[in-house]
């Protein structure tokens, strides 16, 4: 049976609880515990004692049961020295406020995640930020490691609303431009639109040496397709409509996805961008574990 | 050929295939509104899918609807061949019924005949006929026209067939049935031909009369032939009966033999074989052993008969499947044998003719036919010239001259209705012959004597039409072989008369070896001029040896001269052995007046008064319907009567029980044209195939079952490919 804490990670159980920072809190209680009864139980006591391997690093320092589990190299204890700085970036187009099954939204799915994570970070006094965007960089927040940063970013998280278009790529070139040091972004998009401009974009993050995580969040329907029959399409953000047979289309559009994603899954790869996808319906560590991973790989 | 339907209205169910497609036009989903950020994507892909899905449903729509109209199509059963527009059995039909009334259709069976069987064959067929239909019920016996009958008036009319010794070739049968059907207005028409079938009920040489109008026409008529017959048929029959005689005569005071041959169909089997004579008295009997499918001839011999008319009959003892052929009738005459003259100059021109007539050691059992009187002309006494009449011939052999007196007497002979035979030879001085009164009389006049061409010649083909060389087929080839073999080295040149001389004889090389001349006057009478002696000589060198044709081995000589002299005195023409179909001629007395005849028989045909044919003497009667012996009683106008008689017996090819081939029925009726059923199911399953067609049910069932395959298929194969392109598994790492 799983501990209560781990009930969090669902996204169904996170959404019967109101209060972000709560969320934020149970969903990384939910996180840890799991983690305990894990492979990664190390994670969960010395998460702090690991780093990805780099050439030099003694091999027997190698964790084999984390490489079996992660097909990386990590070397056990070893001591975080320096901090991260992160920056969370919220896509607040219109497409983000939507879900299918009246659950959470893409967009509530995405500030959970993104309490979640600004909660670990400022336990691990890592400075974290925070920026919104649409068709413009909307809102930000600098980065800092105070235990009041996580109290304004909650605040602020918990204040946006998705609404209108958006222009990703343009939104992430701001951002970039914003950025003077060496940190982690993590963008939490539908990424809606064409994927050029916005692959191009996050190439910047990496040219001007930040890392990024690309928290790819769609709908669970999305990603499924659940309709049948005639169905009349509306686009919430451009007003388009498309008469069409769901089950006729059903495998050309689930086969556009999975090429859009995989597009996506290939540039970041290149790229060395750590590419999530992600859809309402999924529990809330793998996008944490992915995080961890990659403070780790800057350990 | 066309489709028709058995249950035609089924076939409006092909509408219902309509249904999917109002379904598909007027039930159409209205699309649910669904808010879906990711349209974009759709749109990108969807244009082709719409296509292919608009295809992909067309198809399913397609199949759908024909799996329908096929259910309902194959529900009315559809068939091919059907030939009426009319989806239903009960159509109004031109029905021939064609009854084989044959001898053979007698065969009998578990105490049916099949005739009987035919009758109930056709009643359960017009129980089943509607009743506007019109029925021709035709027979192989009546040539008349048949009338168009209701069913029921058509019950009555197959009740009233029966077996007819006398009949059609079926063919001709087949002709009336398809000209009656065809006139009628009917949408329907067939013809059922009742038979069994066997060979001799019909011509298998040639197509059935009609066929080329039903094909003008072209209108279809279905022919279903029953066959009636029992697959290994059993019986033992009397396939002949004759009076051994010579030149057909059996001669007072003698014994006479009848021959009966006794043919088996099936396994060997021993028979009691009976003889009666004038009567139903049983004279004799003989027990035969007949070997199995085969064939043996009992004798029996009669007393001393005296003159007149006399009648026998054979008949087989037991019982068998076909009583028709157990008997069989003779009528023959005993007579005084013919006096014949026989008038030569010498002795060795005597023998040869009349020993061939009245041999001195007759055959034991051959009747005595001919008494020769034998004369040299010069001992012949001169007023005998005027005594001829009691001589049924005269024959003058190598006779050098006759004089004006003998000629005139011989003419007047003849003109009373006598015979002259007359035989040129080495002694022949042609001038007497040429003299006027001879002349008058003779059918040549005389030439030279002529040595053919190589020395020799032999006589070419004789005249079969005539009496005298009519015979059997068979034994023509035997005749023309033995003339053929016939050395001549000197024959009588001659020149025919124009008018009235007939050659029934030449030598090879054409010229006239037998010449006949038909004198008139009260009883005409006629004359045959051989122009070769009816003698021989044992030397080759004897001047008057022309021949070797009445020398052994050949017979011709014997055989042309015992046809020649019954022919002369007028007995050819007699007869009185007839098959069934034949008419019965009967030769009177031309010395009496009769006023009145009164026909009894054959069998149990009603008696018959007739009156005394105008100008002729003889009786012509239409040809019986019954087997059996017949009587004539002719009374003259002085009150005396005179009996006269007739046998008539079946047509042995009746108990020929061999049925048509395969082949023999397709050269009849056409391949492909007609059905054959042998009992009352495959007669239905006959029917219901050229009737109702060869039905595509079955196969018809079979394309829906193919076409709901296809359409799970294809809606499967639809499904598994939205399927198989489903959920993107979660959480697949970047």
């Amino acid at each position: 049976m799983p501990k209560a804490a781990e009930q969090y990670l669902k996204p169904e159980v996170i959404r019967q609880v109101a209060r972000l920072d709560l969320r934020a809190k149970f969903i990384v209680e939910g996180f840890i515990s799991g983690l305990h009864a894990s492979p990664f139980h190390g994670f969960s006591v010395e998460f702090s004692e690991h780093r990805k391997y780099t050439p030099g690093d003694d091999i027997a320092d190698i964790d084999w049961g984390v490489y079996a589990k992660t097909d990386r190299y990590y070397i056990k204890k070893f001591q975080a020295e320096t901090n991260l700085t992160g920056y969370l970036a919220m896509d607040l187009s219109g497409s983000m406020g939507y879900t299918y099954r009246q659950e959470l939204t893409k967009f509530e799915y995405s500030i959970s995640l993104a309490a979640a994570l600004a909660y670990l970070m400022i336990h691990q006094q890592d400075p974290v930020g925070l920026v919104s965007f649409d068709t413009a960089v909307r809102q930000s927040l600098a980065p800092k490691s105070k235990r009041s940063q996580l109290g304004n970013i909650l605040s602020l998280l918990a204040r946006l609303t998705p609404s209108g278009a958006t222009d990703v790529a343009k939104s992430l070139h701001q951002v970039a431009s914003m950025m003077r040091h060496r940190s982690l972004v993590m963008v939490f998009s539908d990424l809606s639109g064409d994927p050029a401009p916005i692959l191009k974009a996050l190439h910047r993050f990496r040219y001007s040496g930040h890392d990024v995580i690309l928290f790819h969040v769609l709908d669970e329907a999305e990603v499924t397709f659940p309709f049948e029959g005639m169905v009349e399409f509306l686009d919430n953000e451009s007003s388009d409509k498309l008469t069409i047979d769901a089950d006729g289309v059903k495998a050309e559009y689930l086969e556009a996805l999975d090429e859009f994603r995989a597009r996506y899954r290939k540039e970041c790869l290149g790229a060395r961008i750590d590419y999530v996808p992600l859809h309402t319906g999924m529990p809330f560590d793998k996008a944490l574990m992915s995080y961890l991973l990659n403070r780790q790989s800057q350990g | 050929m066309g489709i028709t339907f058995v249950t035609v209205g089924l076939a409006a169910g092909a509408a219902l295939a309509a249904i999917p497609l109002i379904l598909h036009l007027l039930m159409r989903q209205s699309p649910n509104p669904v808010v879906f950020p990711a349209l974009w994507l759709i749109r990108e892909r969807s244009q082709k899918a719409r296509k292919q899905i608009k295809i992909k449903n067309w198809l399913l729509l397609i199949a759908r609807m024909a799996l329908i109209a096929l259910m309902a199509l194959a529900l009315a059963r559809p068939a091919y061949n059907s030939q009426a527009s009319l989806g239903d059995r009960e159509v109004p039909t031109a029905l021939a019924l064609v009854f084989d009334t044959s001898l053979s259709m007698q065969y009998t069976e578990r105490d049916q005949d099949r005739l009987s069987e035919a009758k109930k064959r056709a009643e359960e067929l017009l129980a089943k006929t509607h009743e506007a239909s019109h029925v021709f019920v035709i027979d192989s016996a009546d040539p008349g026209v048949p009338m168009s009958l209701s069913p029921a008036a058509a019950r009555k009319s197959v009740e009233t067939r029966t077996l007819r010794p006398v009949n059609r070739k079926l063919n001709a049968a087949m002709g009336q049935a398809f000209a009656a059907v065809l006139g009628s207005d009917r949408p329907r028409k067939e013809v059922f031909v009742l038979s069994d079938l066997t060979r001799p009920a019909w011509d298998p040489q040639r197509p059935v009369d009609g066929l080329d109008k039903v094909e003008k026409a072209n209108v279809p008529i279905p022919t279903y032939l029953l066959r009636l017959g029992v697959k290994e048929p059993v019986n033992v029959g009397l396939a002949d009966a004759q009076v051994r005689s010579t030149a057909g005569i059996i001669a007072v005071g003698e014994p006479a033999q009848i021959d009966g041959v006794v043919r088996a169909t099936g396994p060997a089997v021993e028979r009691t074989i009976e003889f009666y004579l004038d009567g139903p008295t049983k004279r004799d009997q003989k027990v035969v052993e007949i070997p199995a499918n085969g064939e043996v001839t009992v004798s029996f011999r009669t007393p001393a008969l005296e003159a007149g008319l006399h009648t026998g009959r054979l008949h087989i003892a037991g019982t068998d499947p076909m009583p028709f052929d157990d008997d069989r009738h003779v009528t023959f005459e005993v007579r005084k044998p013919f006096r014949v003259l026989v008038l030569a100059d010498l002795n060795d021109d005597l023998d040869y003719a009349a020993g061939a007539l009245d041999p001195p050691d007759p055959p034991e059992g051959l009747p005595r036919a001919f008494t020769v009187d034998r004369f040299l002309t010069a001992r012949f006494p001169e007023r005998s010239w005027g005594n001829l009449r009691d001589y049924a011939c005269v024959i003058l052999n190598n006779v050098r001259k006759v004089d004006e007196n003998a000629w005139s007497s011989l003419s007047s002979y003849v003109a009373n209705g006598g015979g002259l035979i007359i035989g040129l030879g080495n002694r022949v001085d042609a001038a007497s012959y040429s003299e006027p009164t001879p002349t008058r009389l003779l059918p040549a006049t005389l030439n030279k004597v002529i040595r053919p061409d190589g020395g020799r010649t032999s006589f070419g083909k004789a005249d079969y039409s005539h009496p005298i060389f009519a015979r059997e087929q068979s034994e023509v080839a035997n005749l023309d072989a033995d003339l053929a073999g016939v050395s001549v080295t000197l024959y009588q040149g001659v020149t025919p008369n124009t008018t009235n001389a007939r050659t029934l004889l030449a030598f090879q090389d054409g010229a006239p070896a037998l010449l006949e001349r038909d004198v008139p006057g009260p009883r005409p009478g006629h004359v045959l001029l051989f122009t070769v002696p009816l003698s021989a000589r044992n030397r080759a060198d004897d001047p008057a040896a022309w021949t070797d044709w009445p020398l052994p081995p050949h017979w011709s000589f014997l055989d042309v001269l015992t046809q020649a002299v019954p022919y002369l005195a007028g007995a050819t023409s007699e007869r009185w052995n007839y098959q069934a179909g034949e008419f019965i001629s009967v030769n009177l007395d031309p010395s009496k007046r009769f006023t009145s005849l009164l026909v009894r028989g054959p069998g149990d045909t009603p008696a018959n008064r007739l009156g005394a044919p105008a100008g002729r003497s003889s009786l012509l009667i239409e040809p019986p319907q019954a087997l059996g012996q017949g009587q004539i009683t002719a009374t003259a106008a002085d009150g005396q009567t005179s009996n006269y008689g007739f046998s008539v017996n079946a047509d042995p090819a009746e108990s020929v029980l061999t049925s048509l081939t395969p082949a023999e029925l397709d050269e009849l009726f056409g391949k492909g044209r007609y059905a054959v059923a042998e009992d009352t199911e495959s007669l239905k399953r006959a029917i219901s195939e050229v009737r109702i067609g060869h039905e595509v049910f079955p196969w018809l069932l079979l394309l829906v079952l193919a076409l709901i395959t296809a359409e799970n298929l294809l809606a499967n194969r639809f499904h598994r490919e939205r399927n198989t392109a489903a959920p993107v598994p979660a959480g697949r790492a970047a």
